[in-house]
């Protein structure tokens, strides 16, 4: 009778141990198996993530982003990743900042209306296909301060100049 | 023949001067006017920029977990050790709030500098709001961007991304030597 008494206790107490710990485990959403095709993107390109998550009542899944070079990180982006089978979600970006060397990204889970962040993760970037590692700074949004449109607006005004000079002096 | 010469030469030389002035100084704005903002410092305390007028003020709007923003804060150091802070105010803001950074990452970055580099970044830190006012009027192009304003609150030179020691100290001895 004593040893029941004993048994049975132990049962409850283990029984509450395990809720509780159940409990813990629903409450923190977790991602696992992160898919990233292609894994070695390359700038400009399309990539898809797809990510297994797991955890009680997820509403909502985010994948968070930015394209960064050893001079600047460019605008962080936020997009919904689509539910395609039961725990399992992807959404395709597209990379947008030519010079980039690589993205660091991370997931927000909303999980019964609370929003849990995942780890950042840093993927490395090749440059497209083609790119011969141009210089060129016409147009460049981030060295401002070298020449570039004004001075090839230069050479066709002169150009048009000389046009019309020689053009009125053969009259 | 000489009247002749003279239009199109006329002509050209407007049209260089147009050009040239359109985009020679693109990043050097001299005397444009800011526009005030307010953030929430660190400690909770809801400042402005106009607050800083009267010193020269070093804009550093960065984020979190940003490499190029960390290469950045070890520039400011060298400015904040070399320059008064009766003359010189540096505000580095997290402009990627309304993405979802928060204070407390923020303070994790401080702190990182401490433990690892020995380092105490001792200037002013603060949050752009969760619309990204500040991201919005000051960083839309990524971060970090620098912005230098004189005593009045005039933006004198702006910058999009890492900028070096060097630069940084010749714009603000400039920006000094001016007032």
């Amino acid at each position: 009778m004593k040893n029941l008494t004993k048994v049975l206790l132990c049962i409850v107490v283990m029984s509450i141990l395990a809720a509780t710990l159940t409990q813990v485990n629903a409450a923190e959403p977790s991602v696992r198996n992160v898919n990233i095709s292609p894994s070695n993107p390359t700038v400009l390109s399309n990539v898809t993530f797809t990510t297994e998550v797991t955890g009680e009542d997820i509403i909502a899944v985010s994948l968070i982003y930015k394209e960064c070079d050893l001079n600047i990180c460019k605008l962080i982006k936020n997009t919904t990743m689509t539910k395609i089978s039961d725990g399992t979600y992807q959404t395709t970006i597209t990379l947008s900042y030519d010079k980039a060397t690589y993205m660091t990204y991370y997931f927000e889970i909303n999980s019964a209306g609370k929003w849990t962040k995942t780890e950042y993760v840093n993927v490395t970037l090749s440059p497209a296909s083609g790119d011969n590692n141009h210089n060129g700074t016409n147009g460049n949004g981030n060295n401002q301060k070298s020449p570039g449109f004004e001075f090839i607006i230069s050479m066709i005004a002169v150009g048009l100049l000389t046009l019309i000079l020689g053009k009125k002096r053969f009259r | 023949m000489i009247s002749e010469i003279k239009k199109p030469l006329f002509l050209f030389l407007v049209f260089l001067f147009v050009f040239l002035t359109m985009f020679v100084g693109c990043t050097e704005k001299k005397s444009n006017a800011a526009d005030d903002f307010s953030f929430t410092t660190l400690d909770g305390e809801m400042k402005h920029l106009s607050d800083f007028y009267g010193k020269v003020i070093v804009l550093d709007c960065m984020a979190v977990n940003c490499q190029p923003c960390m290469r950045e804060m070890s520039e400011l150091k060298k400015i904040s050790e070399n320059y008064s802070k009766n003359d010189v105010t540096i505000l580095s803001i997290d402009v990627w709030i309304s993405s979802g950074e928060t204070a407390s990452m923020l303070h994790d970055t401080i702190d990182a500098f401490k433990n690892q580099d020995n380092m105490t970044l001792d200037w002013t830190f603060g949050l752009d709001d969760v619309h990204g006012t500040i991201e919005n009027t000051y960083a839309s192009a990524g971060v970090p961007t620098l912005y230098i304003f004189d005593k009045k609150g005039n933006i004198y030179y702006s910058h999009v991304g890492y900028e070096d020691y060097q630069m940084l100290a010749s714009k603000l001895n400039a920006v000094l030597e001016k007032i």
